[in-house]
């Protein structure tokens, strides 16, 4: 069921440095590292044209795992817990929570150009799938959705940009219980994502963080013609060790006609490296 | 179709707008070794010295340091890395019997996703040839 929202978060999977927080980086920790990254985020979708809903809150505690496994090889797995609120006609209210599908990824960075101490171009194939958790149909798809992306990341100074582009084979799904994504059709991703330094304005030899300021429009295209067009803002903090970061999220254009609209979200998240 | 590409391209372009505009910063720094640097950093002689300094491209954020740290952990000689993002440099203090090569330590940046230009210690330094002729320098 998460599979919309972890479709929009989760075309990144787990992050490193540079990444804002619904589109993926072609950076990844090093051989033998790890990065934690633990997202909390809410959701909320307006009226279900299929059924008797008026609107939906979804919580979602969003836990990714990233570790190096060779040079410029990491994997990836995300593990999403929702809590669901859904507002009946009637003015009922029915909540159940569960765990939506897993993701495992692998992604291999094959391009890379240092051009300056702070400065480089990295492009990575992202390959994996989402899969089902094991949790009842209503949050879990049930099925084995491959899905292969690509992602190209450029850091100019204080200026960097991300760009990620997916595509997701969904065999399973319910077209009830699609909050975008997550099938019967398939779904085509993409994430644009400005990522800018505010402080400091020039690293010193004392520079152990950094605040960024990020800006995302995030777009879900699936095969039976919907389409989900997302613009998040946020701000972010990144140590050496860890980071922190806040952001919202809301709708530029959307055109989908058997699941609800997307109404706003909001997100957190911390990493930690390991 | 053709709406998906025309909400995928229209965000792609502008981001490339926002990204290419304004590079450089006030210390932006750009390393460029000499061919005797390159060299130099194949060696596989151990490094005699107590310190070296690395000129590494591609640190562009705090959590590189990170990454570059942990790999330099699992290198026999080395006692701490130090990492400074103004100048794009990692300086490494050495010791024990068991050195690194310059090879060991510049297979230790890749490990970490970056790319090192310039080893700088003495025994490694002697080998390159004016280096400020070759362009190689903090700009």
């Amino acid at each position: 069921m998460l599979a919309a929202a972890l479709a929009l978060a989760g075309g990144a999977g787990a992050a490193l440095a540079q990444e804002a927080m619904y589109t993926a980086a072609a950076t990844m920790p090093s051989p033998g590292t790890g990065i934690v990254r633990q997202q909390l985020h809410v959701y909320r979708f307006g009226e279900n044209p299929t059924t008797d809903v008026e609107s939906t809150t979804i919580y979602e505690a969003e836990t990714s795992i990233a570790y190096g496994i060779a040079r410029d090889f990491a994997g990836y797995l995300v593990v999403p817990l929702q809590y669901e609120v859904d507002e009946l006609e009637n003015g009922d209210e029915d909540d159940d929570k569960g765990v939506d599908d897993l993701e495992a990824m692998l992604k291999w960075r094959f391009y890379k150009d240092d051009s300056g101490g702070l400065d480089t171009l990295r492009a990575a194939l992202i390959v994996g799938a989402a899969f089902a958790s094991g949790d009842d149909d209503d949050f879990s798809s049930g099925s084995v959705n491959p899905r292969v992306g690509a992602v190209v990341t450029s850091v100019q100074g204080r200026h960097g940009f991300n760009q990620d582009l997916s595509y997701q084979w969904n065999t399973g799904g319910d077209a009830e219980d699609n909050f975008g994504g997550e099938g019967p059709d398939d779904a085509i991703r993409a994430g644009s994502a400005y990522v800018y330094r505010i402080a400091p304005v020039a690293y010193t030899a004392d520079s152990k963080g950094a605040w960024y300021l990020t800006a995302e429009v995030n777009t879900l295209y699936e095969t039976g013609g919907d389409v989900d067009v997302r613009f998040a803002p946020g701000i972010m903090y990144e140590g050496w060790r860890w980071a922190i970061e806040v952001m919202g999220q809301l709708p530029i254009y959307q055109d989908v006609d058997e699941r609800p609209e997307f109404e706003w979200g909001i997100g957190v998240g911390v990493r930690f490296s390991f | 179709m053709h709406r998906f590409l025309a909400v995928v391209i229209v965000p792609m372009v502008l981001g490339g707008c926002a990204s290419s505009g304004g590079g450089m910063e006030e210390n932006a720094v750009v390393h460029a070794g000499t061919a005797a640097d390159l060299e130099a950093t194949r060696s596989v002689e151990p490094i005699r010295e107590e310190s070296a300094t690395l000129w590494v491209n591609g640190l562009g954020c705090p959590q590189c340091s990170s990454n570059i740290d942990a790999q330099f952990a699992r290198v026999r000689g080395v006692d701490e890395a130090r990492v400074d993002l103004g100048t794009g440099t990692v300086t490494l203090a050495l010791s024990g019997k068991e050195r690194p090569s310059p090879r060991r330590l510049s297979e230790a940046v890749l490990d970490a996703g970056f790319t090192l230009v310039k080893i700088e210690a003495p025994a490694v330094v002697v080998a390159a040839p004016a280096p400020s002729a070759g362009g190689a320098g903090v700009q």
